[in-house]
């Protein structure tokens, strides 16, 4: 036989079976640990949390009853229990036991017949019931009797019902007397700070004793969100946790978001994002995970999610990133190229350039085309990458709508000194710096976004500038420069000043001597490079505006197909539709994608036409955020928080004026117009009228600080200065504001006959300084300057509103800073009267 | 290449690979064994006595080894599970299908045949025909011998059969719709880039239209009939003849019913390897149409 081998009958398999055994035994416990533990790290997380929270109840335990102990409480608590002891021996006596039983029968007894004469009551009512049918069927006599004789019966039950109710109710007054006290004793005992304390922190030791380890979740049943998030940070909603470290501290700004949002009711994915049934790691319940396509969002991000059901994001608190990208979208007037739906409506601040030729420069502006923050500070046109020769192109294409040849006019050598002085001080009396800065200086109304005017002079030129102060709407519909209706002289001089004061001499150096004519071909280019790169997107541009005007969708999908993707779902896209392009190792998720774009726009494509923003880090960051909560899905009925749409419509002379002057540009009435000056809705029943016309001819200071007025004008004339109203046009806004601009919730004709008392007075000053209100209002020279100086303002504001208002600061800003003192009516009517009282001066 | 490793290496695909190592060496260890026993027996005709005296007992001999292998099998499930989490992909996008979309591995080889036959066919008739022969096994196989040893001589006939049916029409087929076919269902080299967007120019024609004859007209339906017709009665009598005339002791113990399935399901197994092998050659789509059913 050639056969080697062992025969099968006598091969061991021993050592096979006993190396196979012992794998499988490892493999088993290696599985069965993976499964309990490793894949479930919540458990070490709520195990952890559970002795925590052990060891705090314990200290705190310890030192309730350190404090239990204190002899004074003792003594106090002693007294008390001995006062309940004795009260409840005084009620277990003999011969009291036994009147506090005899009452308790008597109440039965009258329970008793009272229920007795329900029942008669019932029965009557019934047979009347029958007797009024057959009555009005056969008309008989007979059931009339019945019908009369019942309604006496049950109106003599009824008497007798009522006397035994009363009765019972005597009794049952008594009854209650014999416990009353010892009632009250023992709810003392209980409120007694200590005892009933020490008792709940004890059961709840016991019960943290053996903590019970489990998965905690929160169902959203109609949006099918199931969020475990609470598994790990356990007690995230609780307001006392805020002293326990990651992951348990209190929910950030708790106050705020969660308070107004029951986690039972919104779960924690709905506004975070991230995998809130994932369990198995950390990185895979926070979304940190390939395919998952919310990760969660960090830090401020997360406020994306607001705009999901609010819809009014401009007076949402806790949201302020969001508005603060809201504020750079509409500043780089996004939806000029991107469809965004919401933002339809929302007036461009680009201006338009069909007679640009007109304004500016040809060198300034192509320089200006080529890189706009280089010459302006602040510049919100954001920089293309325009070559000398395209922005030429361009140039030559805006001129050629208005004029043949392209010019510059040097700013002027020789300055008339007499008129630039004028112009400096009618410019500073008008504080145009409110809203311009110059030279690093002014501009506080940022929203506003008016233009630097450091270098002006080089800019525009002389004749234009004329034009515009003139009338600013006859060169742009939608300026937001109120017309200041200068004179003719003032006009030159504030032009003498300006194009005087600043210039840019670096642009005056290169300027074109002579007009040259433009040529047809840099023409023919400038247009394409337009179309190309949808400059008529923002501006408004002779000869491209059929472009923009085929239809309200034509339009827009035309724009899109030519310049931008629309952002109205950007929040929805899927990972695979965005295209990173060259990026290939970049971070694929959404605010990756934005930042990325925002921070250089040709990072994915070199040939994308999206242009350079000049932003921040943070305006990166807040833009993001606003954009990533763009969503075209509907949230549940029950989340959406709608808009308030004003429907205020201004009528009238009233209009005219409020249109003319613009004054919805920083003033807000009925939820129209902007937040940079006080509301003016109820304007009428604030303010006194007389005050309100003198003011109107030249306005006082109310808020230096905020206003951030120059020191120089004070007490002589003020921001509203400039607006130099005639006399009747004065009189109209008063009426107006006077008669309209009230509310009915503030008394017209309060405290005006009678005459206040001196004591009344003193009895207010004391309210004022009792309250700390000399903290952040001034009165003469004292006090502090976050608020309004008082010192006039009873002169200026109506008694009314100053009582309301004192009960209730928000009841006409709601931003207010001021807090709610919860004043009495009877102080806040003497500390009325006290300020009522402060007139000031009377001079004039 | 680096596509084909891709492709390799995703852990959906590692099943695969482990079954076309195994499958491979089982095939070849059974047919090695097979030949080595054929060779003795065939040297050692006259010690027959002595290989009956080779046989031992299935219990506990085989029954052992057959548990140690159980115990291997549990101990790599397990460590496989540990190491290896389930291939998640993406949220299911309704508006996006994945290209290409691939039924699980086991039934790939039936998805195959979807690009050769109608869906009834390649996925009703085939995998039924498939289940029945499979069922008749014990019926038609008259061939007593091959019992609890290798061998090749002794079921020739039955052992190629499988090799055909198993190995061509089932593993083959997996491995080309797993590793061949890319996205739309085209056919790509292992070392062609799985390019989503490549376009082939391929024209489907039916059989007649080879000859001229329009597929849908009545001459073509009677041809294209006549054609299936004449494959399976030509091919059955012709092996009919064939066995009275070679083995007429095979034939009369089969019996005619016998001879009638077992000849069919022969031929249907050939015929789709033809049908296969003309739609990867010649581009046919039918063979025969009629308002009821293509084939």
């Amino acid at each position: 036989m050639p056969f080697q081998e062992k025969k099968e009958e006598e091969k061991s398999f021993a050592l096979h079976f006993l190396i196979l055994t012992f794998l499988l035994i490892v493999f088993s416990i290696w599985a069965l640990w993976e499964e309990i533990g490793a894949l479930r790290p919540w458990k070490t997380y709520q195990k952890l949390y559970y002795g925590l929270k052990y060891e705090r109840t314990a200290q705190e335990l310890e030192q309730a009853r350190q404090e239990f102990k204190n002899p004074q409480v003792q003594e106090e608590y002693q007294k008390l229990k001995s006062l309940l002891d004795k009260e409840e021996k005084e009620l277990d006596k003999p011969d009291k036991q036994k009147e506090y039983k005899e009452i308790e029968e008597g109440i039965k007894e009258v329970d008793k017949e009272i229920s007795g004469i329900n029942n008669g009551l019932l029965v009557a009512r019934n047979k009347l019931l029958e007797q009024e049918y057959q009555y009005k069927k056969f008309r008989k006599e007979r059931n009339k009797k019945k019908i009369e004789e019942l309604t006496e019966r049950i109106r003599i039950l009824e008497d007798r019902k009522k006397a035994l109710v009363n009765k019972r109710d005597d009794l049952k007054k008594i009854f209650e007397s014999f416990t009353l006290i010892l009632e009250k004793y023992s709810e003392k005992l209980k409120l007694f700070p200590f005892s009933s304390r020490i008792e709940e922190l004890e059961k709840l030791l016991k019960s943290l004793k053996k903590p019970k380890i489990e998965i905690e979740q929160y169902y959203i049943e109609d949006l099918n969100k199931v969020d475990r998030c609470t598994s790990c940070h356990v007690g995230i909603d609780n307001p006392a946790q805020s002293s326990y470290p990651s992951p348990y501290t209190t929910h950030p700004a708790h106050y705020l978001y969660l308070e107004n949002h029951q986690s039972r009711q919104f779960g924690c994915t709905i506004c975070h994002q991230g995998q809130g049934r994932a369990t198995s790691s950390i990185d895979k319940a926070h979304g940190r995970i390939e395919f998952w396509e919310e990760p969660m969002y960090k830090d401020e991000n997360t406020q994306a999610s607001c705009q999901h059901c609010h819809q009014d994001i401009e007076h949402l608190k806790g949201a302020e990133t969001l508005k603060e990208g809201d504020k750079i979208l509409k500043r780089s007037v996004c939806f000029g190229c991107h469809r965004i739906d919401g933002y339809e409506n929302i007036v461009k601040i680009s201006p338009p350039l069909s007679r640009v030729g007109e304004k500016v420069n040809y060198t300034w502006l192509v320089k200006w085309l080529m890189d706009p923050s280089q010459i302006m500070d602040g510049a919100t046109m954001p920089k293309y990458d325009f070559s000398e020769e395209d922005a030429q192109a361009i140039t030559d294409y805006l001129y050629s709508l208005t004029q043949r040849e392209k010019n510059d006019k040097s700013a002027k050598e020789e300055i008339d000194w007499n008129l630039y002085d004028r112009g400096k001080i009618i410019y500073s009396q008008s504080i145009c710096s409110i809203c311009h800065s110059a030279n690093g200086r002014g501009g506080a109304y940022k929203e506003m976004y008016a233009p630097d005017l450091s270098r002006v002079g080089s800019k525009v030129k002389r004749e234009w500038l004329k034009k515009w102060f003139k009338n600013p709407e006859n060169f742009f519909k939608n300026a937001r420069m109120s017309r200041y209706r200068f004179t003719e002289k003032e006009i030159d001089s504030l032009t003498e000043y300006l194009s005087g004061e600043y210039v840019d001499w670096d642009i005056e150096e290169v300027k074109m001597s002579m007009p040259l004519p433009i040529e047809e071909s840099s023409i023919q280019k400038g247009a394409s490079l337009i179309k190309e790169y949808g400059c008529f997107g923002c501006h408004d541009i002779e000869g491209m505006r059929d472009i923009e005007e085929i239809g309200p969708y034509l339009k827009i999908d035309e724009l899109e197909e030519m310049v931008a993707e629309g952002l109205t779902s950007f929040g929805d896209k899927h990972l695979q539709d965005l295209d990173f392009g060259k990026l290939t190792k970049a971070p694929k998720t959404r605010t990756d994608y934005l930042r990325i774009k925002l921070e250089n726009p040709r990072a994915f494509r070199d040939d994308a036409k999206m242009p350079q923003y000049n932003l921040s880090e943070e305006e990166i960051n807040a833009l993001v955020t606003l954009v990533l909560g763009f969503s075209k899905e509907e949230p549940l009925v029950r989340y959406r928080i709608e808009k308030e749409v004003s429907d205020y419509q201004p009528t009238g002379e009233f209009a005219e004026i409020l249109e003319d002057v613009k004054c919805l540009s920083c003033h807000k009435i009925y939820r129209k117009g902007a937040d940079y000056a006080p509301d003016l809705s109820i304007e009428g029943s604030k303010v006194k009228e007389e005050w309100l016309s003198n003011y109107l001819k030249s306005p006082d200071i109310i808020r230096p600080m905020i206003e951030q007025m120059p020191k120089f004008n004070l007490g002589r004339e003020s921001q509203m200065s400039g607006l130099k109203l005639s006399k009747n046009e004065m009189d109209i806004i008063t009426d107006y504001i006077m008669t309209v601009l009230v509310s009915d919730e503030i008394p017209k004709n309060f405290l005006k006959e009678k005459n206040i008392s001196q004591a009344e007075i003193e009895k207010g000053r004391l309210i004022y300084f009792e309250k700390g209100c000399q903290a952040c209002h001034q009165i003469g020279r004292e006090g502090g300057g976050v608020g309004p100086p008082l010192t006039t303002v009873g002169s200026r504001l109506t008694p009314g509103y100053i009582y309301k208002h004192l009960l209730n600061p928000r009841i006409s800003n709601i931003n207010t800073v001021e807090p709610n003192l919860g004043l009495s009516d009877e102080e806040a009517l003497s500390l009325m009267k006290f300020l009522s009282n402060l007139q000031g001066k009377k001079k004039r | 290449m680096e596509n084909l490793l891709k492709i390799v290496s995703k852990p959906d695909n590692v099943a695969i690979i482990i079954m076309m190592v195994m499958v491979g060496f089982f095939v070849f260890f059974a047919f090695f064994q097979a030949l080595k026993n054929d060779r003795k027996k065939a040297s050692a005709k006259e010690e027959k006595n002595k290989l009956e005296k080779e046989k031992i007992h299935t219990w506990p001999y085989l029954a052992r080894k057959e548990f140690l292998v159980a115990i291997l099998v549990v101990v790599i499930l397990l460590a496989w599970s540990i190491f290896v989490d389930a291939p998640l992909e993406e949220h299911s996008n309704p508006n996006l299908t994945p290209n290409p979309a691939k039924a699980p591995w086991y039934f790939l080889g039936l998805q195959e045949l979807l690009v050769y036959f109608d869906p009834w066919i390649a996925g009703a008739i085939i995998p039924l025909l498939i289940i029945a022969g499979l069922m008749l096994i014990p019926y038609i196989d008259i061939n007593p011998r091959g019992n609890g040893y290798f061998t090749f001589a002794e079921r020739k006939f039955e052992i190629l059969i499988f090799c055909f049916g198993f190995l061509v029409l089932w593993i083959f087929l997996i491995i080309i719709g797993v590793f061949m076919r890319g996205p739309g269902w085209l056919w790509f080299w292992p070392w062609q880039e799985w390019d989503p967007s490549r376009v082939v120019a391929e024209i489907n024609v039916d059989l007649t239209q080879l000859i001229g004859v329009n597929s849908r007209s009545t001459p073509g339906f009677l041809i294209g009939g006549s054609v299936i017709i004449l494959y399976f009665s030509v091919g059955m009598i012709m092996l009919y003849l064939y066995l009275r005339k070679k083995k007429p002791n095979l034939l009369h113990k089969l019996g005619l019913t016998r001879y009638l399935i077992s000849s069919f399901l022969l031929w249907s197994m050939i015929g789709i390897a033809i049908k296969i092998i003309m739609k990867l050659t010649l581009n046919i789509k039918y063979i025969w149409v009629t308002p009821w059913f293509n084939i």
